[in-house]
């Protein structure tokens, strides 16, 4: 149940967002990128078992922006629109609040802690999104045989 | 139509893409497209995030140079891709020169639904909420902030105060009126409400599109956004480490 009220509330979050972006037209392209959200928070969930939270962003991020870029073909937009608005259920929001809650209290092994896990999981989905354009980019490549000369 | 007049829209075109938050390479790409469609030579475009430049031979012959400077971007998704739609138009070759001006005139006379921001920053405020554990009170008093953080980042936008200042001013409010509520026994879980309502200063865009523009090769835009992003996220962790410090709360 709580599951379920999470998902529920990542998509509904990230489908507000995507007013404050600015989709007020194209209502579509909103609810597919907050399905994308959810989905990707769906998938942190279901990577439960691996027990790292880095590799469970990754993971989740990887298969965000990998599906954005396949709408945007499908739907003809820039995928960053999808993306914009999916990544926010993996921000890490709450690990900046933990950060200065632990700097301020005084407990600087705690604070160092979370301090290197926000940066960690920033750096996971930084890392994420690096990989699948790399790879979106080399399909493009592959698919209109559009080699690049070595010189 | 001559070469002039279609450049000025071309121009208009790169510069809203630009104004409303396009990647680099996609300014870039978009600019080059249109302007091998209408056939011009020597085509040389380079863009970082406020500025744009493009020189090409026009048919006669006489070499044509102009840049644009765009210094406030905003985001809007909507124009994204009514632009995004437009640009292939033109690089197909698909729309007739005249319904260019149309098209541009159509986009850029929309009026902005303020209305609907504020439901966004209240309900995406609320239901960040609840993502992180809030219950029924917590929802209530977080879209509260959202509301209130709606008119705050407004006054600032109207005054031009720069982005950096603006977001720690608005983590300071935010983390005001969760920690007073916390310490009346409004609410009980303080934690929910500050990182809901941190959602809407969080940079996650600013990071996705500077990564995106390195990947491009794009290093100099890839690093200035990447700066900004590092910076805001700063100022946020600031703000409400301020408040936490000052109000003692935990």
């Amino acid at each position: 149940m709580d599951i379920f009220i999470q998902c529920f509330s990542a998509f509904i979050g990230c489908f507000g967002f995507s007013f404050i972006f600015r989709i007020h037209k194209n209502i579509r392209f909103a609810i597919i990128g907050a399905i994308v959200g959810t989905l990707g928070w769906v998938i942190y969930l279901a990577t439960f078992s691996i027990h790292n939270k880095f590799i469970q962003t990754f993971i989740a991020m990887l298969c965000i922006s990998l599906l954005s870029e396949m709408l945007a073909r499908i739907c003809k937009v820039p995928a960053t629109i999808f993306i914009i608005i999916g990544c926010f259920p993996l921000v890490p929001g709450s690990g900046i609040y933990y950060t200065m809650l632990y700097a301020v209290q005084g407990l600087n092994n705690m604070f160092i802690e979370s301090f290197l896990e926000t940066l960690g999981i920033s750096f996971s989905i930084a890392f994420a999104i690096l990989i699948s354009s790399t790879l979106i980019q080399v399909y493009k490549r592959i698919k209109t045989k559009d080699f690049a000369s070595i010189e | 139509m001559n070469d002039l007049e279609i450049l000025d829209l071309i121009n208009e075109i790169g510069y809203l893409l630009l104004k409303h938050g396009a990647e680099i390479y996609r300014v870039e790409e978009s600019l080059k497209r249109m302007c091998q469609g209408f056939g011009f030579e020597n085509i040389e475009i380079f863009a970082i995030p406020s500025y744009y430049t493009i020189s090409l031979t026009l048919h006669d012959g006489t070499p044509y140079q102009s840049s644009k400077r765009s210094r406030v971007n905003h985001f809007h998704l909507d124009h994204l891709y009514e632009l995004n739609c437009l640009v292939r138009k033109i690089s197909n070759q698909e729309i007739k020169k005249e319904d260019i001006q149309k098209e541009i005139k159509k986009i850029k006379s929309q009026p902005l639904n303020l209305h609907l921001i504020l439901i966004g920053y209240i309900v995406s405020s609320a239901m960040f909420c609840i993502f992180f554990g809030g219950g029924i009170m917590e929802m209530i008093v977080s879209g509260g902030i959202g509301f209130i953080l709606y008119y705050f980042i407004y006054l600032m936008e109207r005054l031009n105060i720069n982005s950096i200042v603006r977001t720690l001013l608005s983590s300071i409010v935010l983390s005001t009126i969760a920690i007073l509520c916390h310490k009346m026994h409004i609410i009980a879980n303080q934690q929910s409400i500050i990182t809901g309502t941190l959602m809407l200063l969080v940079p996650g865009i600013a990071i996705t599109n500077s990564l995106r523009d390195i990947i491009g090769g794009d290093y100099v835009s890839g690093l200035s956004r990447m700066i900004e992003a590092i910076l805001v996220a700063v100022s946020i962790a600031i703000g409400v480490g301020i408040m936490m410090m000052i109000l003692g709360g935990a």
